[in-house]
């Protein structure tokens, strides 16, 4: 199990619900190491002083703050120890607020709510909140930083996303490029279809369609190699080979057809190389049952009349 | 409430059965639904379902129920199906139920009103007897169903093998009584007229066609009045209006407009034909009410009226939200396409997923849709490039013209895909075919972008978009017929989108046949693109 990055309790009005947070993402990018290629010995970095070129030792090492022109401010840790956030052991939650008024650009890193010693007071709160449509916004101290968070319910379980702070998200008005849509016309007919485009391709949404493709093929390289095999760079499993066979099949069929076209200028098949009857070949070794033969579809099926009422 | 089905999803794998997951629904009609189904399990049974709060209270029933008073069927209570497995039937490949399903008759009902008793009807079934009356096409008139032993069990639960909860059905002898009447004579699917070995077997089904004697009847009309064909009665209006002129240039028959008549009585005798591809499927119509002359526009009608007769089979759309159509169109037979056509309902197009299970398609549709300055050449190029991606794919498909100035391909796949797996591999398969062509073909949504080039459209794999229905007619001159093709066809010289027109499909099916029987019934796997 996941160690958990923080103890704790959530509260709202006199209620205190013990729990504990686990990170809720994994990341799985595959990190590398560098080496020295003569030596095979991996690559340290060293702390070195610009004007002497020689290693800084820890105790010598400061904080500044740059302020241009190669001047800077010292800031030590006795600056800021007076504006450490208290220590505290508690998620207040102040507000509940509607989901939709979150600006998704906020959400930070996310952390799983585990219930901790009484599981009661978690299921009373992952309840009472499922079904009001909203998130409860606190603030809390986590490695002596502090976070502004947002609680979520899905009826069963808690979350926990940590916040940016609204006056870290960019300002869209200091951005250059947004300009060009104030001067937009859009007429119905546009919009009409564009809309008809977004119904079409509406669907729910299944993350299990999504894949970390590049990972997933690095992660094949690498157990290539390391079975001692030439690492083939295929870009996806057998599924893009079949494409490839499929556009070569397709690309072959047009140069075959051309050169019927040049030979016999008034055939345009594309069935000569390609043996005639492609579905009718393959209907008798596909059907779903044994008993739909070649043989009996071949023969035009008569319409049986037969009685539809039986009373 | 959606306990009332744990038990049902408990025993299913969704992804390997064809029977819908479903759920607890609100009925809207103000009718109760009951459905009969005939399944072909490790015992052959019918599963006698009737609607009550929202999902199908269940009985299995060997020996089948009747209109003979004198059997008294024994009835294995099972668990609560949802409201959607009315609709189903098809062939359970493996699993719980495995075996051939097909939907055996149907109907509303209602608490039968002589007992107070049985008014409340989850109450009755508690009790342990419900006194009902079934308005189906086969099943009539008044019944009782009572508990008669083995251990009572609630509405989700299963039987156990030695403990079955057991209930006899008793057709009452009333004016709908019919002394040794066998549900093993009348074995056919009122959706479909499939019976189960044709659903094993992927025979499609066939409506039944008119008769000699109901055309000339047909004939026989003025320009208004009632017709019956194969039991039901339509009331005909407009027959000889003109609805679409004939073909400029064309000789004979073909040259001749086409009147309102002549529709209607394509369509009833396109009926058999068309039952592979519109039984069980909600249908949208495409309606030109003073058909196409003066150019007038046609527009979509997917609700079915009010006025609608009773026979007229309507499917209430789960998904609907308020303001969108609630009840479609089922197409069962010659009459209701009759009474389609009469309603002006010229194009036809069917869902490309069943009632049933509406989010699961059965094709993955490739529509090569030609741009303003696409040629016909240039159109069959691409379709023959489809040609040969389905043999490098190795997949059973057909070609079908549009009967306006497309090519469709249509490829059967097994359930359990969604439309977004359709949607994407139709996408795939489409750019890697626009690739080795890309004079041909144009990537814009926006038509004014595409430069007059063809469009491959994958975006059409969605629930409640559709494509034109094998055998629909087209408005257009001459009146066209989207028609399919076997493969080799793309190489006649002859061969154009609107070649075929309401005078001459029946004769080209009478000697050809009908190249798209070689995709029903067909479950393959989408290869991963």
């Amino acid at each position: 199990m996941a160690r958990p990055v923080w103890t704790g309790s959530i509260s709202f009005g006199m209620v205190s619900i013990p729990i504990r947070l686990v990170p809720a993402v994994r990341k799985k990018s595959i990190s590398f190491n560098q080496l020295d290629d003569q030596t095979m010995s991996r690559i340290r970095y060293r702390k070195v002083s610009e004007a002497t070129g020689e290693e800084v030792s820890q105790e010598h090492i400061v904080k500044a703050f740059d302020m241009g022109a190669e001047n800077y401010v010292l800031v030590t840790d006795d600056d800021l120890a007076p504006l450490a956030p208290a220590k505290s052991k508690e998620i207040g939650l102040e507000v509940f607020v509607p989901t939709d008024d979150l600006n998704p650009l906020m959400f930070d890193a996310s952390y799983l709510i585990i219930p901790d010693k009484t599981p009661k007071p978690y299921a009373l709160l992952a309840t009472a909140m499922a079904g009001s449509g909203r998130v409860g916004i606190g603030r809390f101290v986590m490695r002596q930083k502090e976070y502004l968070a947002a609680v979520r319910s899905d009826g069963t379980y808690l979350t926990l996303s940590t916040l940016v702070f609204p006056d870290e998200l960019v300002d869209i008005g200091t951005v250059e490029g947004f300009e060009t849509l104030d001067d937009v016309d859009i007429s119905d007919k546009e919009l009409l279809m564009a809309k008809s485009l977004v119904e079409a391709l509406s669907e729910d949404f299944q993350p299990a369609d999504y894949r970390d493709e590049y990972r997933l093929a690095v992660e094949q390289i690498i157990e290539q190699k390391a079975a001692g095999k030439v690492p083939v760079f295929e870009d996806a499993p057998a599924a893009k080979a079949t494409v490839i066979d499929l556009a070569s099949a397709l690309e072959a069929s047009l140069r075959d057809a051309k050169e019927a076209r040049a030979g016999h200028p008034s055939a345009t098949s594309l069935t000569a190389a390609h043996g005639g009857k492609p579905g009718a070949k393959k209907a008798a070794a596909k059907k779903a049952a044994p008993a739909k033969s070649a043989a009996k579809k071949a023969a035009a099926p008569k319409p049986a009349v037969r009685a539809r009422k039986s009373a | 409430m959606a306990d009332k089905l744990a038990e049902y999803q408990r025993m299913r794998d969704f992804s390997a059965t064809p029977e819908p997951a479903g759920h607890v629904v609100e009925n809207t009609s103000g009718r109760l639904r009951f459905v009969v189904q005939r399944h072909r399990a490790t015992r052959l049974h019918y599963d006698l379902r009737l609607e009550i709060d929202g999902v199908l209270v269940s009985w299995a029933v060997p020996k089948g129920p009747s209109l003979d008073p004198k059997r008294k069927a024994l009835a294995v209570k099972v668990e609560d199906h949802p409201y959607a497995y009315g609709w189903f039937e098809g062939n359970i490949g493996s699993g719980y139920g495995k075996g051939d399903v097909v939907l055996w008759d149907d109907g509303w009902w209602e608490p039968d009103p002589a007992y107070p008793e049985s008014a409340d009807p989850a109450k009755a079934v508690a009790a342990g007897e419900l006194k009902f009356v079934l308005h189906g096409h086969k099943l009539r008139g008044r019944y009782v169903i009572v508990h008669t032993g083995g251990r009572r069990k609630a509405g989700g639960a299963a039987p156990s093998k030695n403990d079955d909860d057991q209930w006899l059905l008793i057709h009452k002898n009333d004016d709908d009584a019919v002394e040794g009447w066998d549900p093993e004579d009348h074995p056919h699917s009122v959706l479909s007229n499939r019976t189960n070995p044709d659903i094993v077997e992927g025979t499609p089904g066939r409506w039944t066609a008119p008769t000699k004697a109901e055309l000339q009847a047909l004939d026989a009309i003025k320009d208004k009045g009632q017709w019956t064909v194969a039991g039901e009665t339509t009331l005909l209006t407009n027959l000889d209006k003109v609805f679409m002129p004939g073909r400029a240039g064309a000789a004979g028959a073909t040259a001749a407009p086409i009147t309102k008549r002549d529709i209607i009585r394509y369509y009833a005798q396109i009926a058999p034909w068309m039952t592979p591809y519109l039984a069980g499927r909600p249908v949208n119509l495409n309606r030109f009410p003073d058909g196409i002359v003066g150019a007038k526009k046609g527009f979509w009608h997917k609700a079915v009226p009010t006025h609608a007769p009773d026979f007229i089979r309507r499917w209430p759309n789960p998904r609907a939200s308020t303001g969108e159509t609630r009840d479609y169109m089922l197409v069962d037979g010659a009459p209701a396409l009759v009474w389609a056509a009469n309603f002006a309902g010229i194009e036809i197009h069917p869902w490309t997923s069943t009632a049933a299970n509406p989010e699961q398609p059965s094709y993955a549709l490739v529509d090569i849709d030609p741009g303003p300055s696409t040629t016909w050449d240039e159109t069959l190029t691409l379709a023959r490039l489809f040609r040969v991606a389905m043999t490098q794919l190795d997949l059973v498909a057909r070609p079908k013209v549009t009967g306006q100035r497309g090519i469709q391909i249509w490829i059967p796949i097994r359930s359990g895909y969604t439309f977004h797996d359709t949607s994407k591999f139709v996408e795939a398969l489409s750019r890697t075919v626009g690739r080795v062509v890309p004079e041909l073909v144009s990537w814009q949504w926006h038509k004014n972008e595409r430069r007059g080039l063809a469009r491959l459209d994958y975006t059409q794999n969605q629930i409640n978009k559709t494509l034109v229905a094998p055998y629909s007619l087209r408005p257009a001159a001459g009146a066209p017929v989207s028609v399919p093709l076997e493969w080799d066809e793309l190489d006649d010289p002859k061969l154009r989108p609107d070649r075929w027109t309401i005078r001459d499909v029946l004769p080209r099916l009478a000697k050809v046949g009908d190249p798209f029987v070689a995709i029903v019934g067909v479950e393959q796997d989408l290869p991963a693109l």
